[in-house]
């Protein structure tokens, strides 16, 4: 019984850490600076599938985001087949079998092809490893461990482990068509080119780029996944489902939280999120919100909304 | 066992005196005769309507080679009722027995029991367990007709003459639970007190409980009660432990070079030891503080029978929502604990007795989070679990021919555990039984054998969502982090079994008088493990002169691995018992009758050790792990006068681990300096104070140094610096208890204050990071906690 007598009595003091604790040191839903918020694979003709066969090619892109204005960035990333860890950073089984890097200093975020190694190369491996680094105004070089390479500014590691499929495969959930509203009204994709602007003013308003005043309500934002977002799975025998986290985060104001989790056994698929403006802008400020669903297996999918908020 | 265990014991105990025949005989001879010493002495019950004035009967004693008293008589009366309160008592005692050129001899001694007067302004402490005892009582012993020789008080603070009196073993520290119940900061709970003593380092707070002893891991080492393993020590891992402390006689700490009698550990052991029901009477005891509440009741029923209810539960659940943030999680079910022990002691004939045994304990929680943690999502929705033991204990304890002793004792137990978090979860039903069946027998009268067989067995089922466990002491320390890093298996099963008996056998013996040697040997079998394992173990105590004790000892220790780990779904079914080597040297020295002080190296060898993979990859777990550990342990006690009990202990020790053939590292608890002192002052008028100091090295931390953002779960994963690199700041923290009794007729009303860090320390208890843990900061552990209660006892 030596192993588990400890499990109550940490969660006893993690209820007594809780009960003293206050506000986590970096709130993670605010976007501070260029962060990585996702990664989504695609299998070459059907998109919808997150894990490739062996020889499959695979588009891979990378969700970066940063406070207005944005930095350029460079990045590089490599691809290996990975060995079979269980915990602690994931690891290369063998040398990388491809290595991408951005064209200079960009403003888009990495998006690059990779061809799946085949099943002899695969030796049996059930994942691929890919794993980067951003570095801000600076295009990096990968060191042969992930965590050793440098940059003179900001850096940013990320990494996606990938599996392969063989007898179970994983589909990646779909947000893009599934409905999202800002304080009740539907919340289109943005327009034009907001996501790249951080000025508006009252008369930009539209149902893609609704208007909020700086210090005013808080609105609620509310998403919706489906069924065909979660596929069945099982646990102990029994039929489930995959759990799905709806990470949401934003570069003004502040959401309520970071995440918002669909348990699996959970028939209601609704998220609802409130966002407090910002107490005062100087000018109309352009809000961006990203919204990342992700079935914990390696299937994501990304959109991204706008507002404007003025004084 | 436990006089057997106890003949050679005490070796400085002043007061036991051999007889004149065996004085005439001597002068004849003209041999050396070593004197009976006390081992086990019982407080008599004043008695109930007695005199408040000194009373002092005079008895002769008949000690057999065995060291059991064998007859008493009364040669100066002090009345019929002190009379018979004292031979009930010294009927009872314990002595080692007297030698004469190396053989044990029948012996007479004439032994004086002092009842002190109880001054009207001083209602005297109540020594616990004895609730109803008004006054402690001095004994004396004198050589027939040469007068009261060698006081030896023995009130509640009289610890010191046996705090480090270890009869066979090169290190056994061993301390009166109403001793223990004194100390600050433990709440009157004498299992929690063991951190007082040498070699035991300083666990945090709801870490599961198991004492850190000598270095070792807490999965090393081992609480027993009575012989028995206990699956739950403390209720949340530390707020009180699981048995009544008015129950217990004895609680003792074997930190290394323990007796083949223990195995599958290579740590350190504790033995709680219940007290023999004898207290004549009715007795009940109502103890209410603010965290939980405890009542008692013993009832002798005849001569040959004598019973004990005891059941205590938290109350924290009154006032617990009070003190939660709203927004951080709804409370379900508040924390609440139990437990429970019902004891029947039967008298069979005059060499056997007979008793039964049921404890048990229960601890729940359950909390429902309004969000997920950003830092570890798995927390989340409904968290939380139970987790209760039963245990059923029967022991038949028989003399064969006053030169066998013979023990046999059963407990079946129940486990049944839950915990939930968020989408981790673990249920497991575990039924158990623990056999023992020892025999003891007294060769001559300078060789003992004691020999006996030890089986636990196991039949579990359950399932498990949750990460791989990696391993205990991994030096890796990805293998603590959050459950949502790591992969999560699913695992249902029954019939997981563990069955593993053992064999042992010591010889005791004592070449010459003033030398014991112990030699032993343990074997064991771990069927799941499929795995033998043979234990020598050698302990020697040599007496080079009258007070002063070198001892040593060295021993083989082995440890199955933990049950789940051999699981072919978790863990690795290959898997070999690891092993520990322990050598440790010291002196024992008697500073006159108030005091005595210890000193003791060790040093501690472990290989085999099962250590996690390398990131965790297949099979997960091997045999590649290593130890050494190595210390200076020093212990003070002081006794002044009979109103003062004051104990300091300081353990040097470094700790270190070293996995798959990588470099030394030190252990996740290493801790370089402990030290620990503890007072206790009778002021009279019913007053008494204490305190409890102690400074204690911070824990090896190991720093992040960057992060990697992992996409597929949106967390962030922990890039490390040099494993235990750093330091967290001192521990550093005083406890503080002041309790005031009145007695009105045969009850004792007591109320209590407690301050528990009594200068609220903010002293770390770890490091907290935001979740991209580019920020960090501090966590603390307890502010003071002030604990108020009322005792009332009959």
């Amino acid at each position: 019984m030596s192993g588990e007598r400890l499990c109550l009595s940490a969660l006893f003091g993690l209820s007594l850490a809780l009960s003293a604790c206050d506000d986590p040191l970096v709130e993670a839903q605010i976007i501070e600076a260029t962060r990585v918020l996702g990664a989504r694979v695609s299998v070459e003709n059907d998109a919808e599938r997150a894990w490739p066969r062996p020889g499959e090619r695979i588009q891979v892109s990378w969700l970066v985001a940063a406070p207005a204005p944005a930095p350029g960035f460079g990045w590089a990333f490599s691809a290996c087949v990975a060995a079979p860890t269980t915990q602690g950073v994931p690891a290369c089984a063998a040398s990388p079998f491809a290595e991408v890097a951005s064209q200079g200093i960009t403003h888009e975020p990495p998006a690059f092809e990779l061809v799946t190694p085949e099943e002899a190369a695969l030796n049996g491996a059930e994942r691929l490893l890919l794993q980067g680094a951003l570095c801000v105004s600076e295009q990096p070089a990968l060191a042969a461990r992930l965590e050793d390479t440098r940059c003179e500014g900001e850096r940013r590691l990320a990494l996606l482990t990938v599996g392969i499929e063989r007898d179970t495969g994983n589909r990646n959930p779909t947000l893009q068509d599934e409905p999202i509203s800002f304080d009740g009204a539907d919340w289109p994709a943005p327009s034009g080119d907001w996501l790249e602007q951080s000025e508006c003013v009252a008369s930009d308003a539209g149902p893609s780029l609704p208007l909020v005043t700086a210090g005013g309500p808080s609105p609620r934002i509310d998403a919706r996944l489906s069924d065909s977002d979660r596929e069945p799975l099982q646990r102990f025998g029994e039929p489930t489902f995959e759990e799905l986290w709806l990470s949401h985060f934003a570069d003004t104001g502040r959401l309520e939280r970071a995440l918002s989790i669909i348990e699996a056994d959970s028939s209601e698929l609704g998220v609802r999120v409130a966002w407090r403006p910002p107490r005062r802008v100087e000018a109309g400020k352009v809000a961006r919100f990203y919204f990342v669903a992700r079935d914990l297996r390696g299937g994501a999918d990304w959109i991204v909304r706008t507002a404007c908020v003025v004084p | 066992m436990r006089s057997k265990f106890a003949v050679f014991g005490v070796a400085a105990l002043l007061g036991a005196l051999f007889g004149e025949d065996a004085l005439a005989q001597d002068a004849v001879a003209g041999g050396v005769v070593e004197p009976p010493r006390v081992v086990r002495f019982v407080e008599a019950e004043r008695p109930p309507r007695a005199s408040d004035a000194e009373a002092s009967v005079l008895l002769e004693l008949t000690v057999d080679e065995r060291g059991r008293v064998e007859q008493a008589a009364v040669l100066e009366s002090a009345g019929t009722d002190f009379d018979e309160a004292a031979l009930h008592a010294l009927k009872q005692f314990e002595f080692s027995p007297a030698l004469k050129g190396g053989e044990a001899v029948r012996v007479k001694l004439t032994y004086r029991y002092v009842f002190p007067a109880i001054k009207t302004d001083d209602p005297a402490p109540t020594p616990a367990p004895a609730a109803k005892t008004p006054a402690p009582a001095e004994h004396t012993a004198a050589p027939k007709g040469s007068g009261v020789v060698a006081p030896d008080t023995d009130d509640g603070f009289g610890a010191t003459a046996e705090v480090e009196a270890p009869p066979r073993t090169a290190t056994r520290r061993s301390f009166k639970a109403a001793e223990l119940s004194r100390v600050p900061g433990v709440r009157g709970d004498a299992i929690r007190a063991v951190d007082i003593m040498p070699g035991v380092l300083r666990g945090e707070p709801f870490d599961g409980g198991t004492p850190l002893i000598r270095g070792a891991s807490p999965i090393e080492s081992q609480v027993f009660l009575d012989g028995t393993p206990v699956p739950l020590l403390f209720h949340f891992g530390g707020i009180t432990s699981f048995f009544q402390s008015r129950l217990l006689e004895r609680v003792e700490l074997y930190p290394g070079n323990f007796s083949a009698r223990y195995g599958r550990i290579t740590g350190g052991v504790v033995e709680a030891r219940v007290r023999d029901l004898d207290r004549p009477g009715v007795h009940g005891m109502l103890d209410l503080s603010v965290l939980d509440s405890a009542a008692l009741v013993e009832a002798k029923l005849s001569d040959a029978a004598s019973v004990a209810l005891a059941a205590r539960r938290s109350n924290v659940d009154f006032f617990f929502e009070q003190f939660v943030p709203d927004d951080a999680y709804g409370v379900v079910a508040a924390p609440v604990y139990f437990d429970y022990q019902a004891l029947g002691n039967f008298r069979l004939s005059a060499n056997t007795d007979f008793r039964l045994m049921a404890y048990g304990s229960r601890d729940a929680l359950r909390l429902v989070f309004s969000e997920p943690d950003e830092s570890d999502p798995t927390l989340r929705g409904d968290v939380g679990g139970s987790i209760a033991f039963h245990h059923v204990n029967a022991r038949v304890r028989s003399q064969i021919a006053g030169q066998v002793e013979h023990v046999t004792s059963v407990t079946l137990g129940f486990v049944d555990q839950s915990f939930s978090f968020g989408p981790l979860e673990q249920r497991l039903e575990a039924w158990e039984l623990h056999g023992r069946s020892e025999l003891g027998l007294r060769l001559s009268g300078s060789v003992d054998l004691d020999m006996g067989l030890d089986f636990r067995g196991q039949v579990a089922s359950g399932r498990y969502a949750g990460p791989r466990p990696s391993g205990w002491d991994n030096t890796d320390p990805a293998s603590d982090e959050s459950p949502g890093l790591g992969e999560t298996i699913q695992l249902e099963e029954t019939g997981m079994d563990a069955i593993q008996p053992a064999a042992w056998v010591e010889l005791v013996l004592r070449p010459v008088p003033r030398v014991l040697l112990t030699p032993g040997v343990r074997v064991d079998y771990f069927e799941n493990a499929r795995a033998w394992s043979v234990d020598p173990r050698l302990s020697a105590r040599v007496d080079v002169l009258d007070g002063t004790t070198l001892k040593g000892g060295v021993g083989l220790f082995s440890q199955p691995p933990v049950w789940y780990e051999l699981n072919e779904g978790v863990g690795n079914p290959r898997l070999d018992p690891y092993r520990a080597l322990h050598f440790g040297a010291g002196i024992e020295q008697k500073l006159g009758p108030a005091a005595e002080v210890g000193l003791e190296g060790f040093y501690k060898r472990s290989f085999d050790r099962v250590v996690g993979t390398e990131g965790g990859r297949p099979p997960y777990l091997v045999n590649d792990g290593e130890g050494r550990i190595a210390g200076a342990e020093l212990s003070l006690s002081l006794r002044p006068s009979p109103k003062t009990f004051a104990y300091l202990a300081y353990t040097l020790s470094r700790s270190e681990r070293r996995d798959r053939g990588g470099p030394w590292l030190l252990w996740n608890n290493d801790q370089t300096h402990v030290l620990s002192a503890v007072l206790a002052q009778r002021l009279g008028k019913g007053w008494e104070v204490g305190g409890r100091f102690r400074y204690v090295t911070g824990n090896p931390e190991t720093p992040v140094t960057g992060a990697i953002y992992d996409a597929r779960i949106d967390q962030y994963r922990p890039v490390y610096g040099a494993v235990n690199g750093e330091r967290q700041r001192a521990f550093h923290q005083l406890d503080v208890r002041v309790e005031k009794q009145w007695r009105i007729s045969d009850l004792t009303l007591a109320a209590y204050l407690e301050l528990i860090n009594a200068y609220n320390a903010q002293n770390p208890v770890g490091t907290s990071y935001s979740y991209d843990y580019s920020k960090k900061e501090s966590e603390t552990g307890l502010p003071i906690i002030p604990n108020l209660g009322v005792r009332g006892e009959l």
